[in-house]
């Protein structure tokens, strides 16, 4: 599953190997900027098979979330979407965020450092945005090693 | 003084069953209701901190010119920035019953040597929910306890407490 986001002369690519990928990176290198350019339709996202996407960036407590993840039935409203959310979101924070994740049929970009409950990182899940010569810059994990292989 | 507090079981974390401050946008944005952001962005270690995190240049307390974004407002500087402006208002009576304890995974690598002089001069407690790449920024100095109030004399006995929460001898 690939995913691209353009947002103005800038491409960034994610192959999204499992259902959660997760987007690390040091403060300020525009994570929920991202998030919000995509929530507020100034990004052009394209995402493979036609599915849809959605962001949120919203720090709504969890009982407000138009979700029955809150109700015991650990269930999202969403489907065959591919859904952003970033770590001002609450949502990620919900115990039963992972089983939430687990039930649905959409994949996830998750924008947070923090470890999150039920979900282990590994290589093939984890990006870094980061700050370079050439501007910000969103890099999978394993390039990252492949080229320290290198040197 | 950064005091490290641990949760012993990972599965209580979350708004649900432990209160502590999980992001730092809607943390400020309740505090900005009760201490004015004039007040709170015009501290001059505020200031110091969006500049050194997130490369801005202060236009007025609270705006700033961001190179990527042009002229912002506090609202949309880094969460790790705000965490850092949260830290020098906490414990403030005007706050009232507030549990000023913060994820650790707020700040990025790029934060910790404000951390660093902001364990120094206010007292604040972290809980470790990530690992800060402290490789990177071996020469900080920080002044840091457990929970316990056992001090963390070395950046060493820091990071085994952090990674393995335990001091190793």
């Amino acid at each position: 599953m690939n995913v691209q986001v353009t947002i103005g002369t800038k491409i960034y690519k994610l192959e999204l190997n499992q259902k959660y990928t997760v987007v690390i990176g040091d403060s300020g290198t525009g994570k929920t900027t991202l998030a919000r350019l995509i929530d507020d339709g100034y990004a052009d996202v394209q995402v493979d098979r036609d599915m849809g996407y959605l962001a949120l960036i919203n720090t709504l407590h969890p009982e407000e979330y138009p979700s029955t993840l809150n109700r015991g039935k650990k269930v999202f409203p969403w489907h065959n979407r591919v859904v952003f959310i970033d770590e001002t979101c609450s949502l990620l924070f919900d115990k039963y965020f992972h089983k939430g994740l687990i039930k649905s049929d959409c994949f996830f970009v998750i924008f947070c450092r923090s470890s999150l409950v039920g979900l282990p990182l590994g290589l093939d899940n984890l990006y870094t945005l980061a700050r370079t010569n050439e501007g910000i810059v969103l890099k999978h994990v394993e390039d990252q090693r492949n080229s320290v292989r290198k040197l | 003084m950064m005091t490290i507090k641990r949760i012993p079981e990972i599965e209580d974390l979350g708004p649900h069953n432990y209160k502590y401050i999980w992001s730092s946008t809607p943390a400020l944005r309740y505090v900005t209701q009760l201490i004015s952001a004039e007040e709170i962005f015009s501290k001059p270690d505020v200031d110091d901190a969006i500049h050194r995190i997130d490369g801005n240049k202060t236009i007025a307390p609270g705006v700033y010119q961001s190179n990527a974004l042009g002229l912002i407002s506090w609202e949309q500087i880094s969460g790790g920035a705000k965490g850092c402006a949260l830290i020098t208002v906490a414990g403030d009576p005007r706050v009232g019953k507030f549990n000023w304890e913060f994820n650790s995974g707020i700040w990025g690598d790029n934060c910790l040597p404000v951390l660093a002089e902001f364990s120094h001069r206010y007292d604040f407690t972290v809980i470790p929910q990530h690992t800060f790449d402290f490789a990177r920024y071996r020469d900080l100095n920080f002044s840091a306890c457990t929970a316990e109030g056992i001090p963390l004399k070395s950046l060493r006995d820091l990071v085994n407490y952090w990674i393995l929460g335990r001091i190793l001898e």
